[in-house]
């Protein structure tokens, strides 16, 4: 088992370092100078030389790259050129907007998704059967930024049920503490409704075929037997064994979603991780956006390998199968 | 076709008894077909702004005056009435006079042209039906050419790490793994942000970026097949490596490759419509879903149809495309070809992951 875990570790170490590499060399050779953004028709030649060795922007790249690589591992991420504070300070600061939206969306995902594929397991081939897999076939081909344009029409202008954009609303700095949960709550509720909704038709697909291999099963036969409860026999007997391809996949998702679920949190202007570092990206915030690939870097590497030793834990095949 | 080919295409197009491929292969085929005809059905210029102030938003089925002028160009109005010395118009909230010198198309009671908006039209006062066949076009145009290069792409690097060896493939494969921890939406903005906007860049870009999970499949595949009893006999009889690999590994692979790269158009038709969304995408004034949708967005309280109309083409579209996969696959192979579980849902997709959810 520890012999998995270090080999997996040092394979994610060596992507980690892959994908800043990547990264640096992908924003750096592509055209455009950063040094552009301090220009202005006052500036001289030499205070813009200036700049260049401030940034160090006057060396050869390889020794660029050692000297960010080396700042990077060591917690210094630099400072953002357009807000000039320390990236580490901004994407912090808009982390918990994203997790909040992830984590509601994620959980909606998971009960909406738990619910349909019980009980479309119970019947195969029922008419709930039948509504549930075509609603999430037709749900997976619709883009999260579409469904949540459409949302906002219906549900936000047409009739005005929920605020449109935005995290709080223009009063909240007077609100009281509960107003303050409730507005941002009320807020939460279209981004969070789009985001599960897109994704829940995976959960359903996995619960379901996962329910029918188990219930053929001694052991359900078993506790069936025993006289327990109906609900008590899916719940807890039964339910808990398609759990693994959702954690496996949580694993993969969720730190994807945590680093920006860029597209949604622009059409909502959420403001969280996405928005951020699509305003650094068009404003070629060099640190921001490195910064930003390499967090996320870490997080999809951290989170497939969680997901990976968790699933080996539950699993000895997969640890002996492994590379 | 030799009998055996079309044997076996009539077995792909019947498919399963409970999932026949020729419905989803028939509206396919008519969608592109409708889109591609874009210049022959178009009725009119999808770039044409007739009249910016009274043509503007106007719902679907409108049909307007249009008054040709004599200095060139159109007015549209809502209704025009015949004075002595010219025309009075109504345009929106205002009543205007025009003189009979300034207008080319003079009729007794009026004006001889008329303009009509079956789909309505934007706030530019742009035929919505036109753009919408252009744009619809263009996603498509983009999307399958996109996806040849990734197949191309995926192919090379999937073929080299099966068949290059243990260094070429950990080394390869590890590139991919590394490609695919940056969420692809990211690595797409980030790409689009530095290069200059073109829609050629545009294919390059999506096509560049899309080839990971091809490039997957077609190692896994290749690697599989080369161990089959069929391919060591091939290789038994003398035949040359790279004859083994394009008659008898290549086709035995092509299967899966074809489903992963319909889904994969989908993929990257979604990827394009939100880039486009985004500003990143196709460059202004050129229709695509994703423009028209960007363009839609500022109007929602008042048009409906700039939003839904695009909206509506791509989710049917994608989901065209998905089910036709889904078809496809059970199609092409037999052992599924007789329905286990009456499952009416899709198997889970190759090709790129989650591009949903890392919208």
């Amino acid at each position: 088992m520890s012999s998995f875990i270090v080999r997996r570790l040092a394979s994610a170490l060596l992507l980690l370092v892959l994908i800043l590499t990547l990264t640096f060399f992908l924003i750096h050779l592509a055209p455009g100078e950063p040094a552009r953004l301090f220009e202005n028709p006052h500036a001289t030649a030499e205070s813009q030389e200036e700049i260049r060795r401030l940034y160090g922007w006057d060396r050869p790249l390889h020794e660029q790259y050692g000297r960010w690589l080396g700042a990077v591992l060591t917690g210094d991420w630099g400072v953002s050129f357009t807000q000039r504070r320390p990236v580490f300070e901004l994407l912090i600061e808009r982390l918990p907007a994203t997790a909040l939206l992830v984590l509601t969306g994620v959980t909606l995902e998971h009960l909406l998704g738990l619910w349909m594929g019980v009980t479309a397991a119970r019947r195969p081939g029922g008419r709930f059967d039948v509504i549930t897999g075509r609603l999430a076939l037709i749900l997976h081909a619709v883009p999260a930024f579409v469904l949540g344009l459409l949302m906002i029409e219906w549900l936000a202008i047409r009739a005005p049920i929920f605020p449109p954009q935005h995290m709080t609303s223009v009063d909240y700095p007077s609100l009281s503490s509960w107003g303050r949960v409730l507005d941002i709550a009320h807020h939460l509720v279209l981004p969070a409704l789009v985001l599960a909704l897109v994704r829940f038709g995976a959960v359903v697909r996995f619960v379901r075929s996962g329910l029918l291999d188990v219930l053929g099963c001694d052991f359900i036969r078993t506790a069936r037997a025993k006289g327990l409860p109906e609900w008590r026999v899916l719940w807890i007997h039964a339910v808990p064994n398609t759990l693994g391809p959702l954690i496996q996949r949580l694993g993969v998702s969720l730190p994807r979603l945590l680093s920006g679920t860029v597209i949604l949190e622009v059409v909502f202007a959420w403001p969280g991780l996405g928005t951020a570092v699509y305003a650094a990206i068009l404003q070629r915030d060099y640190p921001v956006v490195l910064a930003a690939t390499a967090l996320s870097g870490v997080l999809v590497l951290g989170g497939s390998l969680l997901a990976d030793v968790a699933h080996a834990w539950l699993d000895p095949r997969v640890r002996d199968h492994y590379v | 076709m030799s009998k055996a080919l079309r044997v076996r295409v009539r077995g792909w197009l019947r498919g399963g008894s409970r999932s026949p491929l020729w419905p989803t292969a028939v509206v396919l085929v008519t969608a592109v077909a409708v889109c591609a005809a874009a210049p022959l059905l178009a009725p009119h210029d999808p770039n044409a702004q007739p009249d910016p102030f009274g043509g503007r938003l106007q719902p679907p089925g409108t049909e307007l005056q249009a008054i040709a002028l004599e200095r060139g160009g159109w007015m549209l109005a809502d209704r025009v009435e015949r004075t002595g010395d010219g025309l009075r118009i109504w345009r929106g909230d205002r009543i205007e006079t025009l003189d009979a010198d300034d207008v080319a198309n003079l009729t007794p009671d009026g004006v001889a042209d008329r303009w009509y908006f079956p789909l309505g039209s934007d706030a530019f006062s742009r035929d919505v039906l036109s753009r919408w066949l252009y744009g619809g076009r263009l996603s498509i145009l983009i999307g399958v050419c996109s996806v040849a290069l990734s197949l191309i792409l995926g192919l090379g690097v999937g073929a080299t790490a099966a068949l290059g060896g243990r260094a070429a493939d950990a080394i390869l494969m590890r590139i991919v793994d590394g490609i695919l921890s940056v969420p692809w939406f990211f690595l797409l903005i980030a790409l689009r942000a530095v290069l200059p906007p073109s829609t050629l860049i545009l294919i390059i870009v999506l096509g560049a970026t899309s080839w990971m999970g091809i490039a997957r499949l077609a190692r896994s595949e290749i690697m599989s097949l080369r161990q089959r009893d069929f391919v060591h006999a091939a290789r038994g009889l003398g035949l040359r490596e790279t004859t083994v690999f394009l008659r008898h590994i290549l086709p035995n692979a092509a299967t899966p490759l074809a489903v992963s790269a319909v889904l994969t158009v989908g993929y990257v038709i979604v990827a394009e419509a939100a880039l486009s969304f985004l500003g990143l995408g196709v460059p202004t004034p050129h229709a695509s879903w994703g423009t028209m949708i960007e363009d839609g967005r500022h109007h929602m309280a008042r048009a409906w149809w700039l939003l839904s109309l695009p909206a509506g083409g791509l989710v049917a579209l994608v989901l065209t495309l998905h089910l036709f996969a889904d078809r496809l696959r059970d199609a092409m192979d037999p052992r599924r070809r007789t329905p286990a579980s009456p499952s009416p849902f899709a198997r889970p997709s190759a090709g790129p992951s989650s591009v949903h959810a890392d919208q």
